[in-house]
C-alpha cells in the first residue's frame, strides 16, 4: 500500500491520492468510535489531527496539481495553461483510454481518477481536481479544522458531534472532487444528514424548526437537481463516449458524466443558436486527445467523440427531445434553482438566518464558510456547463437575481439587531456577488471580461469562506462572554480585548470589501466585469458597498467602540481562540494583498479553460 | 543597493513608501503580543514574562521614536529624490520650452511604465502578451507601478516634512497615553494609555498616502485611497469610548464611500473602454492629446470625470459631502493637522491634478462650481464657530475649495501651489491649536479663552504667522499661491464672462478668511481672560511640541519664495509646476485660446488685482479688530452649540438626516419586518412566512388527507367501488 502511494509508476497512485483526500475524515470518524467514551480530550485530539491531516493531504494536492499544470508546455500558451490540463480534457482521455478494445493503463498523477462503479447504468467512481475545487477543498479542510478547535468547549454528546463534523466534512471534499453526476449527488446528499444533527442536536433554542426548515429547503433543491439528473440521463450520448474502433453506435447509451453531459450541452447550443455545422469530432494523435489550443481560431469545435459518425450523429442530436429550448430552459432552471437554494440566493434565503442563529458557532462556521460555496461550485461546475444555451439565453435574468440578493441582503442585514441574524443576511449579500459574476457572459472579445467575472465569483468565495467563518467566530466568542447577541446591549468590548478588536477590526473590514484585504477582490473583479455586461446590474453592486460600509460599521460601533459596565471584565481572547482568529486574520490580509501569487496563479487556467470552452460555441 | 536605485531612482520612492512598515510591522507584533499575554500578567511563566518585560513605556517610546527615525529617513529620501529630479530634469530646462508630462521620455528612468518594472498584481488569460509598452492598450493584467512626475515628488516630500513634524508633536501631545491608566478628559472615564496605537495608524497612514502620491494607475490609487480612509477611521474613533467619535467616524468612513460609488464607476469605465487603469494610457485617449480614434465617447469622457471627481469630493470634504471633515475633529489634534488638514483631504485635489488630463471642460466646469460652493459655505461657517478646532476645519474645507475652484477655471499650477503652501501652514495651525488645547488641559472652547499670548508665546506667535500666511498677507507662502488662484479665477471670469460668478466670490471669501483666522487669534491670545480658572492652569508646552512648530512656522514663510520676492508669480515652486505645462481643456478646440488672451490682458492689471485682494484682506481683518479686540467679546451661553443657519453649517447635517439617514434606517426596519417576522407560526405577512404558509399547506392537505385511512373497510370499499366505476366510463369515453 505504502510503496504503491510512494511509486510514481504504480497505476493507482491518482486513486488512492484521491480517494485518501475524501475519505480520510471519515476514517477518523470511525476511529472516533473505539476512543472509550471518558477519554473526551482524547477524542478532540484524534479528530483535530484527523483535519490536519486532512488540510495535508489537500495541501500537498496542491503541489502536484502544479506540478500537472507545470508538466505541459506549448509557446502558444503562457506556463500553466496548457488546455491539455484541463479537467475536461483529462476527463476525456480518462473515458477514451478505458473505452479501447485493450483498455490502457490508468494514467498516473493527472489528478484524475474513473472506475467503473456501477457498469449497468454506466455510473462511475470518477474524481478529478482542478483549480476552482482544488481551491475550495482547502478552504474547507481549513474552515473544518477550525471549526474543530472553536468545538473545545462543546461536552455534550461529544463523540457524536465529533464524527458528524467529519463526516460533513468528507461530504463536501467528496462533492468538490465527483465529476460523475450520480457521485456528485450522494455526497451531496451524504452532507445533509450530518448537518441536520448539528443544528438539530447542538443548536440553539428554536433547534427543532431550524433543523427541519433547513433540511426541507436543502431536499427542495435536491429535487429539482435529482430530476435534473434523470432529465440528463434519458439523453442519448452514444455520439459522445468514446467506443472502441470499429463499434457502430447503434445502441442508445446513457451517462452521468458531466464532461460527456457537458459536450452534449455544448453540441445542442450550436445547434438551437443555429451553429450545427461548427459541431466537430474529436481528433486522436498518438493515443491522445488533442486539446483544443487557445490560440485556435478554428471554426468547428470538437464535441463529438473519436469515430462518431458527424452527419449521423447531427441527424439524432437535432431530433432529440433535449434539443428543444422548452427542455434546455427546464433543465436550466433546475439545476438553477438545485443550487441556488444552497447559495442561497433571494427569495429562497429563508433558511439561513434560522440555521445560522440556532446553529452552534462551529457549525455556522462551517455553514457559512464551506456549505454555502457548494451552490456557487454547482453553478459554476454544473449548471451552467450542462445547459449553456440556456445559462446563455438567460444570464441576464441570473445576474439580476445576484444583483436582487445583494442589494436585498444588505438591506435586511442593517435592518438586524441579532449580530449573528445580521451576518447571516450579509452572507446573501455577499454571495449575491458570485451569481452576478458568474453570469455575466460575455462573447467575442468581450469574453476576457467574463473570466474576470468569474475569477471574481470564485474568489469572493473564498474570500467569503474566510471572512464569513472567522465572524461567526467572533459572534461565537462573544456571545460565551455576554450570553446573548442584541447588538443594543453589546458595546465597549474593545477595551477588555484589544487584541480580539484588532483581528476582527480585520475581518470586518475584509468583509466590507476594503482594498488590501481579502473582500475586495472578489467584489472588485465582479464589478469590472458587471459593468462591462449591463450598467443596470453594476449600479445596484457598486451602491450597495455604501450600504455594506454603513451596515458593518454600525455593527462594529454597537460592538466594540463606547463604554459597557457589562462587558468591561471580559476576558481576552484565550490562545485557543487566537489560534483561529488570527490564523483567518492573516489570511485574509494575505490573500487581499497577494491575491495573484497565492491563488489566481494556479486557479485561474482552469477558469479560463472553463469560459473558454463556453465562449467557443457562443459564436 | 546604490546602482540598483540609481537605475531606476524611482525605486527609491518606492522603498521609501514601504519603509513605515518596519515600525508599523513591529508595533503591531508587540501589541498583539503584549494584549494577548495580559492574561497571564500575574501568572509565572513565559508568558507572565514577556508581558512584564513588553508593558513598559520605554517599548512604546522606543516604537515611536524607529517611527520618527524612518520617516527622518523618508524625508531625506524625498529631498534629495526632489533635488535630483530638479536638477536633472528641470532647472536645465526651466529657462526654455514647457515640458509636456505625458511625454515620458524626460523623465524615463523615473518612470517604470517603459522599462517593465511594474509588478502584475493579478494576470488573466492564457495567451502571453509582449511586454506591454505605454501604447498597448490590451492589457492581460492588473498591475501596480509608480510614475514619479516633478508634482509627485513635490508632495511627496510635503507629506514626509509634515508627517515628520507631527510624528514628533505627537511624541508631547500624545504623552498622557503612555501611562497605564489615564483619564479620558470629555468622559471621565479611566482606561489604558494606548500610546504605539496611535503610531501604528500614523505609519499605515503614511504608507497608503505616499503609496496614493506616487500610484501610476487609478486602481492603486482607489486601494491607497480606501486605505488612508480606514486609517482616517480609525484615528478619529481614537477615542472610541466618546459616542461622537465614533458616529464621526462613521460618517466620515460613509461619506468617503459615497464618493468612492463615483470612483469606482470611473475605475470601470476605463477598465471596460480602455483596457487600462494607467492614468497616463488613459489620457493619451483624450482627443486634445490627438488620439485620432478616441475610444471614448463624449459622454463617457464626461462621466468618467464626473464618477472620479465624486471620489474626490468624498475625499477632500467637497459640497455636498463636506459634513464629514468639521466632525472628523473628533480624533487627535496632531491627527486633524496631518490626515484632516494637510494630507489626506488634499490627496482628492491632488488626484484631480494628476489626472487633469481626463476631465472634459464640463467636467471641469463642474469641479470649479463645486469649489466655489465648497469655498462660501467653509468661509461663511467658519466666522461663527466658537470650537478652535472646528474653526479650522471649515477654514481647511474654504481653503479646499479653492484648490478645487483653482483646478477648474484652468489654474492647474495655482492649485497644486496652494495645496502644498496651505498643507505647511495649516499644519502649523492646527498642531498650534494642539498646543493651546494641550497647555489648557484638553479645552477647546474659544469663549473660555482670551490673553493667552502672555502665557504661550511660541504657540501664539508662530500661530500668527500661520494666520497671517493663511490670510494672503504679502511675502508669506499663503500669499503667493492665493494671489495665483486669484488671478486664475478672475482670468476665466474674462474669458468667460457668463461664469463671472467662480472669480467674484474667491475674492470676497478672500476677505472672510482673512476674519476668521484673526477672530480665532483674537479670541484666543488676545485681550484678557474670559475663563481665570482655565487662564490659571494654562501653560506652554514643552519643547517636543513647539520645535515643530517653529519649523513648520518657517516653512510657512519662506515656502512660497522666489527672486524677485515681491513678484507673485516670481514664486519658484509655482514657475516649476507652471513648467509642468498642462494643456487646458477648456477651450481645446479653440485656436484662439481665450485663456491665453484673457491672461495676457490681466497681467497688466496684475498690480490692481494684488491691490484689490489685500483691500478685501485687511477690510477682513479691520472687522476682526474691532469686534473682537476694541469691543470686549460677549458670549452669552457659553457651553451651547453655536445656533442659526451659519451656526449649524447651512443645515446639511439636518437636512441629510431627514432625507437619508432616516428612510434609510426605516427601510431597513421594514425591509427586515418584510423578510421574517419574529414568530413563526403567524400569518404569512413576511416573505418567511408566506413560505413557511406553503409549507404549511403541504402539511394540512396532509392532515384532511389522513382523515380517508380511518381504517374502516366500508369506506375503502366505497372508494375501490367509485374508482372503478370511473374508470370504466372513462374507458368508455375513450374508445366511442
Amino acid at each position: 500500500m505504502l510503496d504503491s502511494l510512494l511509486d510514481s509508476t504504480e497505476r493507482e497512485t491518482d486513486l488512492v491520492w484521491l480517494s485518501v483526500l475524501t475519505f480520510l475524515p471519515i476514517l477518523c470518524a470511525a476511529g472516533l468510535m473505539v476512543i472509550p467514551g471518558r477519554f473526551k480530550e482524547w477524542m478532540r485530539w484524534w479528530s483535530l489531527l484527523g483535519a490536519c491531516a486532512t488540510l495535508t493531504v489537500a495541501a500537498c494536492t496542491l503541489i502536484d496539481y502544479h506540478r500537472l499544470l507545470d508538466s505541459h508546455s506549448d509557446r502558444t500558451t503562457r506556463s500553466l495553461y496548457h488546455p491539455a490540463n484541463r479537467l475536461d480534457h483529462r476527463a476525456d482521455q480518462a473515458a477514451y483510454d478505458a473505452a479501447q478494445a485493450v483498455p490502457k493503463p490508468f494514467s498516473s498523477f493527472n489528478m484524475f481518477t474513473r472506475r467503473a462503479w456501477n457498469e449497468r447504468f454506466d455510473i462511475n467512481y470518477s474524481l478529478g481536481v482542478d483549480g476552482v475545487s482544488l481551491a475550495l477543498i482547502l478552504l474547507t479542510a481549513l474552515v473544518t479544522l477550525c471549526a474543530l478547535v472553536a468545538s473545545w468547549k462543546i461536552d455534550q454528546q461529544l463523540r457524536g458531534y465529533l464524527a458528524m463534523i467529519l463526516i460533513l466534512e468528507s461530504g463536501v471534499i467528496g462533492a468538490f472532487l465527483a465529476v460523475d453526476l450520480f457521485l456528485f449527488y450522494v455526497f451531496y446528499e451524504l452532507m445533509l444528514f450530518p448537518m441536520y444533527f448539528l443544528i438539530g442536536i447542538w443548536g440553539g433554542g428554536r433547534r427543532k424548526y431550524a433543523a427541519v426548515k433547513f433540511v426541507i429547503y436543502t431536499l427542495f433543491g435536491s429535487v429539482c437537481l435529482l430530476a435534473a439528473i434523470i432529465t440528463l440521463y434519458s439523453v442519448d450520448v452514444r455520439d459522445f463516449v468514446p467506443k472502441p474502433a470499429g463499434d457502430l453506435r447503434t445502441e442508445e447509451v446513457h451517462t452521468f458524466d458531466s464532461v460527456t453531459l457537458s459536450r452534449v450541452g455544448r453540441a445542442v447550443m450550436l445547434v438551437l443558436s443555429g451553429q450545427e455545422e461548427r459541431i466537430g469530432v474529436q481528433t486522436v494523435a498518438h493515443g491522445q486527445l488533442v486539446p483544443t489550443m487557445p490560440d485556435d481560431t478554428n471554426a468547428t469545435v470538437p464535441l463529438l467523440a473519436p469515430g462518431a459518425d458527424r452527419e449521423a450523429a447531427i441527424a439524432r442530436l437535432k431530433a432529440a427531445t433535449i434539443c428543444t429550448p422548452t427542455f434546455q430552459y427546464i433543465l436550466f432552471a433546475l439545476l438553477f434553482v438545485g443550487f441556488a437554494v444552497k447559495v442561497p440566493i433571494f427569495p429562497l434565503h429563508s433558511w439561513l438566518p434560522d440555521a445560522h442563529v440556532e446553529a452552534p458557532t462551529p457549525v455556522s462556521m462551517i455553514l457559512a464558510g464551506v456549505l454555502l460555496k457548494l451552490g456557487g461550485y454547482g453553478l459554476f461546475r454544473f449548471a451552467f456547463p450542462l445547459a449553456p444555451w440556456a445559462a446563455s439565453e438567460l444570464c441576464w435574468y441570473v445576474g439580476l437575481i445576484g444583483a436582487i440578493s445583494i442589494v436585498y441582503g444588505a438591506i435586511v442585514a442593517m435592518g438586524q439587531t441579532d449580530f449573528k441574524k445580521l451576518l447571516a443576511y450579509s452572507s446573501v449579500s455577499h454571495m449575491g456577488y458570485v451569481v452576478l459574476g458568474l453570469a455575466t457572459w460575455s462573447a467575442g472579445a468581450r469574453a476576457e471580461y467574463w473570466e474576470m467575472g468569474v475569477d471574481g465569483a470564485i474568489f469572493q468565495m473564498l474570500a467569503h469562506g474566510i471572512t464569513a467563518s472567522a465572524l461567526f467566530f467572533v459572534v461565537g466568542m462573544v456571545y460565551e462572554r455576554a450570553h446573548h447577541r442584541d447588538l443594543n446591549r453589546l458595546g465597549g468590548l474593545m477595551e477588555p480585548m484589544p487584541a480580539f478588536g484588532g483581528a476582527s477590526a480585520i475581518l470586518f473590514f475584509a468583509s466590507l470589501g476594503l482594498p488590501g484585504l481579502c473582500g475586495f477582490v472578489g467584489e472588485f473583479l465582479v464589478i469590472l466585469s458587471a459593468w462591462n455586461f449591463s450598467y443596470a446590474l453594476a449600479i445596484p453592486a457598486i451602491l450597495t458597498t455604501v450600504l455594506t460600509a454603513a451596515y458593518l460599521l454600525w455593527t462594529w460601533q454597537r460592538v466594540y467602540f463606547g463604554t459597557n459596565p457589562d462587558t468591561a471584565q471580559f476576558a481576552e481572547m484565550t490562545p485557543r481562540e487566537s489560534s483561529v482568529l488570527l490564523t483567518f486574520a492573516a489570511l485574509a490580509v494575505a490573500l487581499g494583498v497577494l491575491p495573484g501569487f497565492l491563488i489566481f496563479q494556479w486557479m485561474e487556467p482552469s477558469i479560463q479553460g472553463w469560459v473558454d470552452a463556453l465562449v467557443r460555441v457562443r459564436g | 543597493m546604490l546602482e540598483f536605485f540609481a537605475e531606476h531612482p524611482g525605486r527609491l520612492y518606492v522603498a521609501a513608501t514601504l519603509l513605515p512598515l518596519v515600525p508599523a510591522v513591529l508595533i503591531l507584533l508587540i501589541g498583539t503580543v503584549r494584549n494577548l499575554t495580559r492574561p497571564y500578567a500575574d501568572v509565572p511563566g513565559i508568558a507572565g514574562w514577556l508581558y512584564a518585560r513588553l508593558n513598559h513605556p520605554r517599548v512604546e517610546l522606543a516604537g515611536a521614536w524607529l517611527s520618527i527615525g524612518v520617516m527622518g529617513l523618508v524625508s531625506f529620501i524625498a529631498v534629495y529624490g526632489f533635488t535630483t529630479l530638479l536638477y536633472e530634469h528641470y532647472l536645465p530646462r526651466l529657462s526654455g520650452e514647457p515640458i509636456a508630462p505625458w511625454n515620458l521620455d524626460d523623465t524615463r528612468l523615473w518612470n517604470v511604465n517603459a522599462d517593465g518594472g511594474q509588478i502584475d498584481w493579478i494576470r488573466f488569460g492564457s495567451t502571453p502578451v509582449p511586454d506591454a509598452e505605454l501604447d498597448i492598450i490590451k492589457a492581460h493584467s492588473i498591475h501596480l507601478g509608480y510614475w514619479i512626475e516633478i508634482d509627485t515628488t513635490v508632495m511627496f516630500a510635503m507629506v514626509a516634512v509634515v508627517g515628520t513634524m507631527i510624528y514628533v508633536f505627537s511624541l508631547g501631545y500624545m504623552r498622557n497615553e503612555l501611562k497605564s491608566t489615564t483619564i479620558d478628559e470629555t468622559l471621565q472615564h479611566a482606561r489604558r494609555g494606548r500610546f504605539g496605537r496611535f503610531y501604528l495608524y500614523l505609519n499605515l497612514f503614511v504608507i497608503a498616502m505616499f503609496n496614493l502620491i506616487i500610484a501610476d494607475n487609478l486602481l492603486q490609487v482607489f486601494i491607497s485611497w480606501e486605505l488612508v480612509g480606514v486609517c482616517s477611521y480609525f484615528l478619529i474613533s481614537y477615542y472610541y469610548e466618546r459616542r461622537e467619535a465614533g458616529w464621526a467616524a462613521n460618517k466620515a468612513f460613509i461619506a468617503n464611500r459615497i464618493g468612492d460609488v463615483g470612483f469606482l464607476i470611473a475605475i470601470a469605465i476605463s477598465w471596460s473602454t480602455c483596457n487600462t487603469f494607467m492614468i497616463g494610457a488613459l489620457g493619451a485617449e483624450m482627443p486634445w492629446h490627438g488620439a485620432l480614434e478616441p475610444l471614448f465617447s463624449p459622454t463617457m469622457r464626461t462621466l468618467l470625470g464626473l464618477g472620479l471627481f465624486l471620489g474626490c469630493v468624498g475625499k477632500s470634504a467637497q459640497f455636498p459631502l463636506q459634513v464629514w471633515l468639521p466632525d472628523a475633529m473628533a480624533g487627535p489634534t496632531p491627527v486633524s493637522a496631518l490626515i484632516h488638514a494637510a494630507t489626506m483631504v488634499a490627496a482628492g485635489v491632488y488626484l484631480v491634478a494628476r489626472c487633469y488630463p481626463l476631465f472634459t471642460p464640463d467636467a471641469l466646469l463642474v469641479i470649479a462650481y463645486t469649489g466655489c460652493i465648497t469655498l462660501l459655505i467653509g468661509g461663511t461657517v467658519a466666522c461663527v464657530q466658537t470650537d478652535i478646532k472646528k474653526v479650522l476645519a471649515y477654514s481647511t474645507v474654504s481653503q479646499l475649495g479653492y484648490m478645487m475652484l483653482a483646478l477648474g477655471v484652468g489654474g492647474w499650477a495655482a492649485g497644486v501651489f496652494h495645496l502644498l503652501t496651505h498643507a505647511f501652514f495649516k499644519a502649523l495651525l492646527f498642531l498650534g491649536a494642539g498646543s493651546v488645547i494641550h497647555g489648557l488641559h484638553h479645552e477647546q472652547d474659544l469663549r473660555k479663552m482670551g490673553g493667552l499670548r502672555r502665557k504661550m508665546p511660541v504657540t501664539a506667535w508662530t500661530m500668527f504667522i500661520g494666520v497671517l500666511a493663511i490670510s494672503g498677507f504679502p511675502l508669506l507662502s499663503g500669499w503667493y499661491s492665493k494671489e495665483a488662484i486669484l488671478t486664475a479665477a478672475a482670468t476665466f471670469g474674462v474669458a468667460a464672462p457668463s461664469h463671472v460668478v467662480l472669480a467674484v466670490v474667491p475674492f470676497l471669501v478672500a476677505g472672510l478668511t482673512a476674519f476668521y483666522m484673526f477672530r480665532l487669534w483674537f479670541l484666543t491670545f488676545a485681550g484678557e481672560p474670559r475663563d481665570r480658572h482655565v487662564y490659571d492652569h494654562a501653560h506652554e508646552s514643552p519643547l517636543v511640541m513647539t520645535i515643530p512648530l517653529i519649523i513648520l512656522a518657517m516653512f510657512s514663510i519662506a515656502v512660497g519664495w522666489g527672486w524677485p520676492a515681491w513678484e507673485p508669480e516670481a514664486s519658484f515652486l509655482y514657475e516649476l509646476l507652471n513648467h509642468q505645462h498642462w494643456p487646458s481643456s477648456h477651450f481645446w478646440d479653440d485656436p484662439q485660446d481665450p485663456l491665453l488672451n484673457a491672461a495676457t490682458l490681466l497681467h497688466e492689471y496684475h498690480l490692481l488685482l494684488e491691490l484689490i485682494a489685500g483691500a478685501i484682506g485687511l477690510f477682513g481683518f479691520a472687522v476682526a479688530y474691532w469686534r473682537y479686540v476694541l469691543r470686549t467679546p460677549r458670549f452669552h451661553a457659553t457651553n451651547t452649540e453655536p445656533r442659526g443657519f451659519l451656526g449649524q453649517a447651512w443645515y446639511f447635517d439636518a437636512v441629510y438626516d431627514a432625507c437619508l439617514r432616516k428612510p434609510t434606517q426605516n427601510l431597513a426596519v421594514f425591509t427586515a419586518a418584510f423578510d421574517k417576522q419574529s414568530s413563526d407560526h403567524g400569518a404569512p405577512r413576511s416573505l418567511d412566512g408566506l413560505l413557511n404558509g406553503i409549507g404549511q399547506l403541504a402539511a394540512n392537505t396532509g392532515r384532511g388527507l389522513r382523515g380517508i385511512q380511518n381504517g374502516q373497510v366500508r369506506g375503502y370499499v366505497t372508494i375501490l367501488g367509485l374508482t372503478v366505476v370511473g374508470l370504466l366510463g372513462m374507458l368508455a369515453v375513450l374508445t366511442r
